[in-house]
């Protein structure tokens, strides 16, 4: 038996097979290391799934005992394999932890089942028929597919209280070496709180603080400087400082908005606005800028007549080589000379690894009358997909 | 599904601390540690527990029930752990007096939870031989586990109501010893959990745990349709209307009774992270307000918890 793992085994709910128990003895593994994924479209964690061998002898007392062994591991493994092609059944795991090792517990990674199309998941040896006489099968071989990271530990944080739209920052008490699976529950909407109008759930790991501005920030009315728009007290509506930002089709067709001074210090920016089209007929344009010493601009985005409520628009990304914006700056263009809109706030959001947004579809998830949470959760030891729902608190 | 990995009945030896062995299977599971303790003396001397450790940590207290009469004093609790690591761990039990002469220390391993897999726990302390209560459950996945002691060493408990099946009984050596039994039920219903004996002295006493799997969301790639359905009554069902109504709802409508929701989304929801210090926002409007707002029309509060796994390439 090996010295250097203190566990080594695959767990399916209640069973396991052990490979440094009684009966299973584990013989040689070399783990295979994943790679990054490098397709957003093909899978949903960042590294690859990957091929594992483990090398293992079989003991028991009667041959037809050690048919049984076999059989078991077997099945655990035809049944990671059903998993992963959809059957409702129990997920396979496979744990490890080394000798010695700092973790609390094994480390997990998810079974997936046969390695190719036209794999075996377990080879015996060219002496089974020998060694089975002998109660002992030496060189027995299952060979997998699995999730790519080793998960242990769970660390967890929480925000202090605010509302939308707060930048909520949680320290997770350490950076980890590798992009780990990440859940998000936004906790502690009221019983009669209607969910939701129209939204995004965006995280970062960029410092929202930058050298000499934000990386990370929320701009007001109170923030934007405009020839063609004028600022309209609508606190009635809580907009975000009071004021909006106005913009009549019948004075100006097209117009601009500058932030000055946001002096970010990361090269790539996704830009969301807060809009209301105040006209059932104008349709409007809008795009972002970033400017400064160097300048890059959105495509434009359409605003469409549906609706004269606030809503969300996701502009686009803002790249700058230089690592750098000065200013952010919005246009508004229509072709129509009647209607109005109105700029409520605008979020610099800075990426790098960590950095995701998703759209939430607006629509009333409400129907339960109970204190509710909004979950983000990967499910990455349970489940082939991740899932977005909203939980009773 | 919860299940049962593993238990496991014990009768340490006298003294203040009372220790057994168990082995822990799943570091997932939930440990529960019933400790069943009872002191015949003229005098009902009293005494209480107070500890229960795993390997010198304590965990949590769920339940304690005590009394005293016909010359016994009892105390019967329940304990429970989570995200104990797998292998053989030391249980021990703190008493306030050494000389308590009837132990019984039940010790239950079950998996297959995630998140706060505690439904109810409902308990009963009668002088009375019938030591079961009429429990109600909606949850598919609901698993019961109860333990039972009678003060009659003399005497066996014998599950009631055809549904509660035993899993392991311990009597005293002693005539006024206790008389122990710990039991299971799974899936829903309502009916009588518990057991009942012969005859029985002093208190009687049960404690009932009703543990449930995860709150399965439904599972779907991308943005499929799935709507809200609450399947347990209306929205505003208040408690006192549930019973009234015959809806068969336990007097209290509990935790993570309604069924997830899925939000329909875009993009990939598999977020992942290393940074050590994460921002996040809720970016969002409703109704014809430019932030989410309380029904009252005030800005919603809340606050974002963010939760990760240690993740590695190679195994540590």
């Amino acid at each position: 038996m090996s010295t250097e793992y203190s566990v080594l085994r695959l767990v399916a709910g209640s069973k396991f097979i052990d490979f440094l128990g009684e009966n299973f003895h584990f013989v040689s593994w070399a783990p295979s290391v994943a790679r990054r994924r490098d397709t957003m479209t093909g899978g949903y964690a960042s590294y690859e799934d990957t091929v594992e061998r483990i090398r293992f002898n079989v003991s028991g007392n009667t041959a037809q005992e050690i048919r049984g062994l076999l059989l078991e591991i077997m099945a655990m493994l035809e049944q990671a394999d059903g998993w992963a092609l959809g059957d409702d059944v129990d997920p396979v795991l496979i744990e490890t932890q080394v000798q010695g090792s700092t973790e609390p517990h094994p480390l997990r990674a998810m079974v997936l089942g046969r390695a190719g199309q036209n794999d075996s998941l377990l080879n015996l040896p060219m002496n089974f028929h020998d060694r089975l006489a002998i109660f002992e099968v030496e060189g027995a071989e299952i060979i997998f597919r699995r999730s790519g990271l080793w998960l242990g530990e769970e660390m967890k944080g929480v925000s202090t209280v605010g509302t939308t739209p707060s930048i909520m920052t949680v320290n997770m008490g350490e950076e980890l070496h590798s992009l780990a699976p990440t859940r998000l529950a936004f906790k502690g909407f009221g019983g009669s709180t209607e969910l939701i109008g129209d939204g995004f759930v965006l995280l970062t790991g960029v410092p929202v603080h930058s050298t000499f501005g934000a990386n990370f920030a929320v701009y007001g009315s109170g923030s934007m400087a405009s020839s063609e728009f004028s600022a309209v007290d609508d606190s009635a509506k809580l907009a975000y400082d009071s004021y909006v930002m106005r913009i009549d089709a019948n004075s100006y067709q097209t117009g601009r908005i500058t932030i000055s001074g946001v002096n970010a210090n990361v090269s790539k920016l996704q830009i969301f606005v807060a809009l209301r089209n105040n006209s059932s007929s104008t349709a409007w344009e809008i795009r972002a800028l970033s400017t400064g010493y160097v300048t890059d601009v959105t495509g434009w985005v359409k605003v469409g007549a549906e609706k004269q409520t606030p809503f969300i628009r996701h502009i686009g990304l803002l790249a700058n080589q230089t690592g750098t914006h000065t200013n952010i700056e919005l246009e508004v263009k229509t072709s129509e000379s009647a209607g109005t809109l109105d700029i409520g706030h605008l979020v610099v959001f800075p990426l790098d690894p960590n950095a995701r947004h998703l759209i939430l579809e607006g629509r009333n998830y409400s129907d339960a009358a109970f204190a509710r949470n909004l979950v983000i959760d990967p499910r990455p030891l349970t489940h082939n997909v991740p899932v977005v729902y909203i939980e009773t608190a | 599904m919860p299940v049962i990995v593993g238990y496991q009945g014990y009768v340490p030896p006298s003294g203040s601390n009372l220790t057994v062995s168990f082995n822990v299977q799943n570091p997932d599971s939930i440990i529960l540690v019933f400790p069943c303790m009872q002191y015949a003396a003229v005098g009902e001397i009293s005494f209480s527990i107070n500890n229960v450790t795993i390997d010198g940590t304590s965990i949590t207290r769920r339940k304690s029930l005590s009394g005293s009469s016909e010359n016994r004093y009892i105390v019967h609790e329940l304990w429970t752990a989570r995200g104990v690591s797998p292998g053989t761990r030391t249980i021990n039990v703190n008493l306030s007096n050494y000389v308590v002469d009837s132990r019984t220390i039940y010790v239950v391993e079950v998996a297959q939870l995630e998140g706060n897999p505690i439904a109810q726990i409902v308990d009963l302390n009668v002088h009375s031989k019938n030591v079961y209560k009429s429990v109600n459950t909606a949850y598919i996945d609901s698993l019961w586990i109860g333990c039972v002691r009678v003060s009659d060493g003399n005497n066996t408990l014998a599950p009631v109501g055809g549904a509660t099946e035993l899993l392991e009984m311990s009597t005293s050596s002693k005539q006024s010893g206790q008389v122990t039994g710990l039991y299971m039920k799974s899936g829903p219903g309502t009916y009588d959990f518990g057991a009942q004996s012969a005859r029985s002295y002093s208190n009687s006493t049960m404690i009932g745990i009703e543990l449930i799997g995860a709150i399965a969301p439904a599972v779907a790639e991308g943005a499929p349709a799935l709507v809200a359905v609450p399947v347990y009554g209306t929205a505003d069902l208040t408690p006192e209307a549930a019973v009234a109504m015959g809806e068969g709802m336990p007097p209290e409508i509990l935790l993570g009774s309604v069924p997830a929701t899925q939000v329909i989304w875009q993009g990939n929801a598999y977020l992942t992270t290393r940074a050590e210090v994460l921002s996040a926002m809720l970016l969002a409007t409703g109704d014809d307000k430019w932030v989410l707002p309380t029904d009252a029309g005030a800005p919603e509060e809340f606050c974002v918890e963010i939760s990760r796994r240690k993740a590695f390439l190679i195994p540590q």
